[in-house]
């Protein structure tokens, strides 16, 4: 026994419920990865549009261009989509093949936590640090345009579905890379490899899918690509003209037929609940060691 | 908890893993209170008891509690009021001591200010005061195994399950641990479980022993009563009909009893026992598998226990 030690010393206090232990978990997540250098550098990267918007005038804009002041938010939403995947496999690829790699499962499992409410705060602790470099930064750059226009407020709310479609986006998108991430990262013990199966699905759905479109020049196959149907989303949401992209589509050999939207937001949303389930399934089905 | 209650109680509990019966007619009561050293070889079925005990898997068969709470509906509440050691190292090597016990004990519910202060206290109680804002990767094997006790202890569980504490320490370190394990058992209303193979560990803290071997138990009891209540007896083991050998003693006037599996002969002072009891035995005939004093040490006892239980299995398989 230590010389400081004066003997065991017992603990009377009050023990929170599991919504709290979710909390705990979440909070630690995010914590944890706010530690790593890659995070901090990506988040600061994708914040570099609201850094820009601080800096460029919009003031001087008109009602009638009002549109062109709003493209701020819409070429946000853009940008973040290349960023997310990589984000996606940084944060969440170590989420739980940590805890498998460093046996935490048997300090978590011997303790009154559910196995749901684990899953909740990896998933809680993952949509959190996402949410900070999209839907944050997507309110303030909205923010920012208010208080630097002289545009009526009223202009605002009547644009402010914008903001809506910026963050249901995004939410599709922290969905689906989530689900992606956090099953490939239960199935492997080096976060490494759940970075690496991700991008390989991101890079194949999209190489295979425009393969056999252009073999078979149907435009159905375009679903599998995961980019195809995140943009043909956003194009739907944030309500950019599809003419102009069916033009360009025609003027580099494509067939210019677009696919609904509403089909590509199936496909997410059935990978998403596909790899979701998976996802439980696989870590409810876990040994604690 | 029912005053008096045993912290423990297990009546043949089984636990089958498709064709592998990991634990068989488990039938154990462990009163509150004092230290009991769970025993066996690789493959007893420790670990999946420790699982069961802490209602991470339910039982095939079989009912138990821990602390009056049945193990397969309460399992929360069980893992709510007990600690658990594990053998494997189990660490977020990239957090320090503090940090990391303090996260296990919001786990269990504590809140940010309690688990903090709670973290330090343990850590300062298992001797890692100085060094609990390094790095848990920095650590050596025995801080290691110290900061696993420390994370047992944060939320002052009742019932200690500790699963080889001692392990990969040095012996300045493995002392200081059984000595902190002693200080433990001082509370009153805490029971400790340790698992351990070094027993000469469990000879040290421990006042009861559990001994598996293949799933099964094979003795239990007081560890006075185990290893120095019998060394003027003699212990035998026959093939047949222990109780008829028993009847054929008394009539001599050698007084014997069946202790779980053995016949024990108490053999007072009487130089001439030992040539009585064989020609009593040869006389009915009866096949002596073993022949020698009781025990006088858990090691002793641990081996010719795992060897009998051994040898027997052999002789039903080849049957």
């Amino acid at each position: 026994m230590s010389i400081e030690s004066l003997g065991y010393k017992e603990w009377e206090g009050q023990k929170h419920g599991r919504f709290y232990k979710v909390l705990s978990l979440v909070d630690y997540e995010v914590r944890h990865a706010w530690s790593s250098i890659w995070v901090k550098i990506l988040i600061i990267i994708a914040w570099l549009p609201v850094l820009i918007i601080f800096l460029v005038p919009v003031t001087e804009i008109s009602e009638e261009g009002v549109d062109r002041a709003f493209y701020n938010l819409v070429s946000f939403t853009t940008s973040i989509t290349i960023w997310l995947p990589i984000m996606a496999g940084l944060i969440g690829g170590g989420l739980i093949a940590n805890d498998k790699n460093n046996k935490m499962f048997s300090m978590y499992f011997s303790r009154p936590l559910r196995r749901e409410d684990y899953i909740a705060g990896k998933v809680g602790g993952f949509a959190v640090l996402m949410s900070i470099p999209t839907i944050v930064p997507a309110l303030i750059i909205y923010i920012v345009l208010i208080g630097k226009s002289d545009l009526s407020l009223l202009v605002f709310i009547k644009k402010s579905w914008l903001l809506g479609a910026a963050w249901l986006y995004f939410i599709l998108l922290i969905a689906l890379f989530g689900s992606l991430v956090l099953f490939l990262s239960s199935v492997v013990t080096d976060s490494k490899y759940a970075v690496v199966g991700l991008f390989t699905i991101v890079i194949l759905s999209d190489l295979i899918a425009n393969l056999l479109w252009l073999a078979s020049d149907n435009e159905i196959y375009r679903l599998g690509s995961l980019t195809f149907n995140l943009e043909n989303i956003l194009a739907e949401f944030l309500g950019i003209d599809q003419s102009t992209l069916q033009l360009a589509d025609q003027q580099n050999g494509g067939v210019g037929g677009l696919v609904s939207a509403w089909k590509s937001l199936v496909v997410i949303v059935g990978i998403t609940s596909f790899m979701s389930v998976l996802t439980l399934l696989r870590l409810l089905s876990l040994e604690e060691e | 908890m029912v005053e008096n209650a045993p912290v423990i109680e297990t009546f043949r509990i089984s636990k089958n893993y498709g064709l592998v019966e990991a634990v068989k007619d488990l039938t154990v009561s462990i009163p509150q209170g004092g230290t009991v050293g769970l025993l066996g070889p690789n493959g007893a079925g420790k670990s999946t008891t420790i699982k069961l005990l802490l209602g991470l898997v339910n039982p095939s068969l079989g009912e138990g509690k821990v602390l009056g709470m049945d193990i397969r509906t309460k399992g929360l509440e069980i893992r709510d009021r007990v600690g658990y050691m594990p053998e494997h190292d189990c660490f977020i090597g990239d957090i320090d001591a503090v940090k990391y016990v303090m996260h296990l004990g919001r786990m269990n519910g504590m809140s940010v200010a309690d688990a903090l202060r709670r973290a330090h206290e343990v850590l300062y109680y298992v001797g890692l005061g100085e060094s609990r804002y390094r790095k848990i990767e920095t650590f050596s094997l025995g801080m290691k195994q110290r900061v696993k006790l420390a994370q047992a202890l944060v939320h002052d569980p009742e019932l200690l399950i500790l699963d080889e504490p001692t392990t990969g320490m040095d012996p300045d370190g493995r002392i200081d641990m059984l000595e902190l394990i002693k200080d433990i058992a001082k509370c009153e209303d805490k029971t400790l479980v340790m698992c351990s193979h070094i027993l000469a560990d469990v000879e040290r803290v421990c006042d009861r022993v559990v001994i598996m071997n293949r799933g099964k138990l094979v003795r239990t009891g007081s560890l006075k009563e185990l290893v120095e209540g019998k060394k003027e007896a003699i212990i035998l083991r026959v093939k047949g009909d222990s109780n008829l050998l028993i009847d054929k003693f008394e009539r001599e006037g050698i007084s014997a009893e069946l202790r779980d599996d053995a016949i024990l002969v108490f053999a007072g002072n009487n130089p001439s026992i030992k040539k009585k009891v064989m020609e009593i035995m040869a006389e009915a005939k009866m096949q002596l598998r073993y022949f020698g004093k009781p025990t006088a040490s858990l090691e002793d006892l641990f081996l010719s226990t795992i060897s009998y239980e051994e040898e027997a299995e052999r002789e039903k398989a080849s049957i």
